[in-house]
């Protein structure tokens, strides 16, 4: 739908300068109060980033601290050129599989030869990403409904606490890329849970959420990750196996440069096209998640060029491809991040633990992490709108579950894309379907000349269809068009109330042409009232109004009676006593 | 029955015409009185509360948020006093605050510089030159001040009622100049105005009670409702509602609140 501009103002070269640095639309939002909020919300994630970076960089096939270089570079340049105020990006598991996947076969993983085809793979998808967003494609990721984005959320947060629950019981898992069969495995292992770590993940859980209900405003998940440090060191974590970070690497990101030979680049193009695409339809949907809760209005394209530009940076300062992680965007959130620099104080915060503190790391419980995780992933959970949504009716909440059980069930992607079919194929279906309502005049409610009811008028039938007449909706109102005449053989004369129809396309409108013959072949008429502007000038411009009859187009539905009544001659019309209009009155 | 603002540049003989027409109609004339007021009120130093309503407003300032503070105090002592009705303000600020309401009469004094650097050596008795220096620099500080928290421009024609120029007329002629345009009705009290400025008096007293809590918090209200819009994330909205609440509680005149998150603002 394009909107008509009320004025012609000029665009300023504010606005253009706002458009090349999109920072700069939020950047008079920023006080003291916002950056009090960002810097808590930073320090928490740069924590949080510590032991994911590196291992989704070890689930890639890199030494783990490419891992957090990727969380150092691509979450700041992602902030500030993209466009929601709370994704955070960065190395994800979806991305380090595909990219694993894709590489794995060409060259060794880990091995230099490794690490330049994925920085080359990196600078490729970001170049996809960028040219998508300048393309203007981020139209198409609108048909990702709300529904969808709920229903996936919540199986991410499932998925989440999935893969944390062996760093809360402390156990062992084999690898496994199924839902399902980290399930088995975990109640297989159940017997082999480490008491100590148990408790020192529900030590930091139970810490978490009390500071969540009674001190709101402290940065609760990163206290309570101190707390849980402090009883692993009670604990005498090593003696008891309670698994502890690994020392990290004190240096910050070294430059690189991809590979742009012909060869290179021919080899990889294919393979960081997924990588794109994946790395899109994830941050966009978490952006998207996440903005139903902060209210905000994502730029679809901005937030292309942010990714994009994102990964092309960071293929300069040896990063792979990042896209916008669940649990780092909702920890961000949660911890009360207001605008993008959040994720700039991020990624300095993680710098500094790097070049200061990085010995310190040694002395976080893996578990600790893993009961932070779990609560994030709770929070993540959009419980009022299931609810709102298991209310509303079934088609949505078939898409609800199918889209919740297609993220536990396969890859995440494709549960979007599934999600986003079946919204596709229900919104056809609705489109396809418009309703049509049957009108008589309403004499009990002052200023309401029709309403809908089932009893009628045994000549007149008029009508009310709720949609647009399309090639596509067409096959539904003739239907509705000849069920009439099978239960009403004498309704001859119809009144299509056209003010619900925005738009009617070539087939719609020889379909209105067609019954007005028919109709007339069967000693009756068709009469359209209410006609919007645009129907009106296309049905003129194609002839059609000639077809239908100029006159048999009305402003209003009085008008439309007073001139269809007296036209008509018909048997049933002679014995009714019912005088539903004001002008069978006046009938002999 | 009427409200009379006299905004004017130091030295321009502004307070000279306030002070006749006050006592040609009975009127109390206040002006330094305010910040007396709101340095009682709200227990604030008298000269914190000057240099907020006059220095325009530092890098510092944005991020403390000082100026909006001692703003928000002064503006609703300022809009208290003038629910009183017939007197005359002259001085900083009053006509900004009062942009909305229609019955009281916006008044602007100017005159030309050299006649001001005149009163000035003679009142002041200082050089020409420094007298010239000391005012170019007041009147580019009152511009930025305004431009800055109002984004407006005390020297935009536009915000007043009328502007009276001294070179072309006398104190007396100014004055009389005044007291017949006053006399219209469209600048008598009536009971709709003065709703309006009780409402918006109403919204500066929250104001000030949440402004130490919130300095960005703005205030809108209406026959006792008072609707507050508050940047934070949605995440704290129970927190900062419940906080709003015990802040207004002990405000007079407010019957309900309704408190708005803002977490956001994007331009486009």
């Amino acid at each position: 739908m394009k909107f008509k501009k009320l004025q012609n103002t000029p665009i300023s070269a504010m606005t253009y300068l706002r458009r090349i640095f999109p920072f700069l639309r939020w950047w008079n939002f920023i006080g003291w109060d916002t950056v009090r909020a960002d810097l808590i919300a930073g320090l928490t994630g740069a924590i949080i980033v510590l032991p994911q970076g590196v291992a989704f960089a070890m689930i890639a096939g890199l030494p783990p601290e490419y891992g957090l270089y990727t969380a150092m570079v691509v979450p700041l340049v992602a902030a500030l050129f993209g466009s929601s105020l709370h994704l955070i990006s960065g190395p994800t598991t979806a991305i380090s599989i595909v990219i694993f996947s894709s590489l794995s076969s060409v060259a060794v993983p880990g091995s230099a030869e490794y690490i330049r085809l994925v920085i080359t793979l990196t600078f490729l998808a970001g170049v996809f990403q960028f040219a998508f967003g300048l393309a203007r494609m981020g139209i198409l990721v609108n048909f990702v409904s709300h529904t969808v984005i709920v229903g996936f959320t919540a199986g991410a947060a499932i998925l989440i606490v999935t893969s944390q629950l062996k760093h809360v019981f402390g156990i062992r898992l084999p690898g496994s890329e199924s839902f399902f069969n980290d399930w088995v495995n975990i109640i297989r292992e159940i017997s082999g849970i480490n008491p100590y770590a148990l408790i020192v993940a529900a030590g930091t859980l139970a810490c978490a959420v009390l500071f969540k209900f009674f001190r709101p405003r402290w940065p609760g998940l990163l206290i309570a990750m101190i707390i849980g440090s402090l009883i692993a060191v009670f604990l005498v974590a090593k003696s008891h196996n309670i698994r502890l970070m690994e020392s990290m690497p004190s240096h910050l990101p070294p430059f690189s440069i991809p590979d742009f030979s012909l060869d290179a680049i021919r080899m990889l193009a294919p393979k960081a096209f997924p990588v794109a695409l994946i790395g899109l339809i994830e941050a966009l949907s978490i952006a998207r998640s996440i903005a139903a809760k902060s209210r905000q209005l994502i730029d679809s394209n901005q937030e292309f060029i942010g990714q994009g530009l994102s990964n092309i940076c960071g293929s300069f300062f040896s990063c792979y491809a990042g896209s916008g992680s669940f649990t780092r965007s909702g920890l961000n959130y949660h911890s009360g991040a207001m605008t993008p620099l959040s994720a700039v104080f991020s990624a300095v915060f993680l710098a500094l633990i790097l070049l200061l503190v990085a010995p310190l790391t040694e002395y976080l419980p893996i578990p600790a992490m893993g009961g932070v995780i779990l609560l994030v992933a709770f929070n993540l959970i959009d419980f009022h709108h299931i609810r709102g949504i298991i209310k509303t009716g079934k088609q949505e909440t078939f898409i609800l579950l199918t889209t919740f059980a297609a993220t536990l069930i396969f890859d995440l992607e494709f549960a979007i894309y599934g999600g986003v079919l079946m919204s596709l194929f229900l919104y056809l279906s609705r489109t396809a379907h418009p309703e049509v309502v049957s009108l008589i005049p309403n004499p009990d409610v002052p200023g309401q000349y029709l309403a809908e009811a089932d009893s009628s008028c045994p000549a007149l039938k008029i009508i009310r269809v709720d949609g647009s007449l399309f090639f596509g909706a067409v096959n539904h109102v003739v239907e509705f068009f000849q069920a009439i005449d099978k239960q009403l053989p004498y309704k001859c004369h119809i009144l299509i109330m056209a003010c619900g129809i925005n738009f009617i396309d070539i087939t719609g409108a020889e379909m209105l042409v067609n019954e007005a013959r028919r109709r007339r072949g069967l000693r009756g008429d068709l009469y359209l009232c209410g006609l919007k502007q645009n129907a009106r000038d296309f049905l003129e411009r194609g002839g059609y109004l000639d077809s239908i009859g100029a006159d048999h187009i009305f402003v209003s539905e009085t008008e439309a009676i007073k001139a269809i009544l007296p036209t008509i001659d018909n048997p049933e019309c002679r014995k009714c006593q019912s005088s539903l209009f004001k002008e069978c009155e006046n009938r002999e | 029955m009427s409200i009379v603002t006299i905004s004017r540049g130091s030295y321009s003989r502004g307070k000279e015409i306030a002070e006749k027409l006050a006592e040609t109609l009975g009127y109390e004339c206040i002006s330094r009185e305010i910040i007396l007021e709101a340095s009682e009120q709200f227990n604030i130093p008298e000269i914190k509360l000057v240099r907020a309503i006059h220095d325009a407003p530092s890098i510092l300032d944005r991020f403390s948020y000082g100026k909006e503070r001692y703003i928000a105090f002064f503006r609703a002592a300022f809009l208290k006093r003038i629910q009183k009705d017939n007197l005359v303000y002259h001085g900083l600020a009053g006509q900004i605050f009062v942009q909305n309401i229609p019955h009281i009469l916006k008044i602007r004094i100017i005159a030309n510089l050299d006649a001001r650097v005149k009163e000035e050596v003679k009142r002041e008795k200082i050089s020409a030159e420094q007298a010239r220096q000391i005012l170019v620099k007041d009147d580019a500080e009152r511009r930025k001040w305004s431009m800055a928290l109002y984004s407006l421009d005390t020297w935009d024609q536009r915000f007043y009622d009328m502007t009276l120029h001294l070179d072309t007329m006398g104190v007396e002629d100014a004055v009389s100049t005044i007291l017949h345009i006053l006399q219209r009705p469209c600048f008598q009290t009536t009971p709709k105005s003065l709703e309006l400025l009780n409402d918006l008096s109403l919204s500066a007293q929250t104001e000030a009670a949440l402004v130490n809590e919130f300095p960005k918090a703005t205030v809108d209200a209406g026959k006792g409702l008072v609707y507050v819009s508050i940047r934070g994330s949605l995440i704290d909205e129970k927190r900062i509602t419940d906080k709003v609440n015990r802040l207004v509680e002990n405000v007079a005149g407010v019957k309900k609140v309704n408190v708005n998150i803002v977490p956001h603002s994007i331009k486009d």
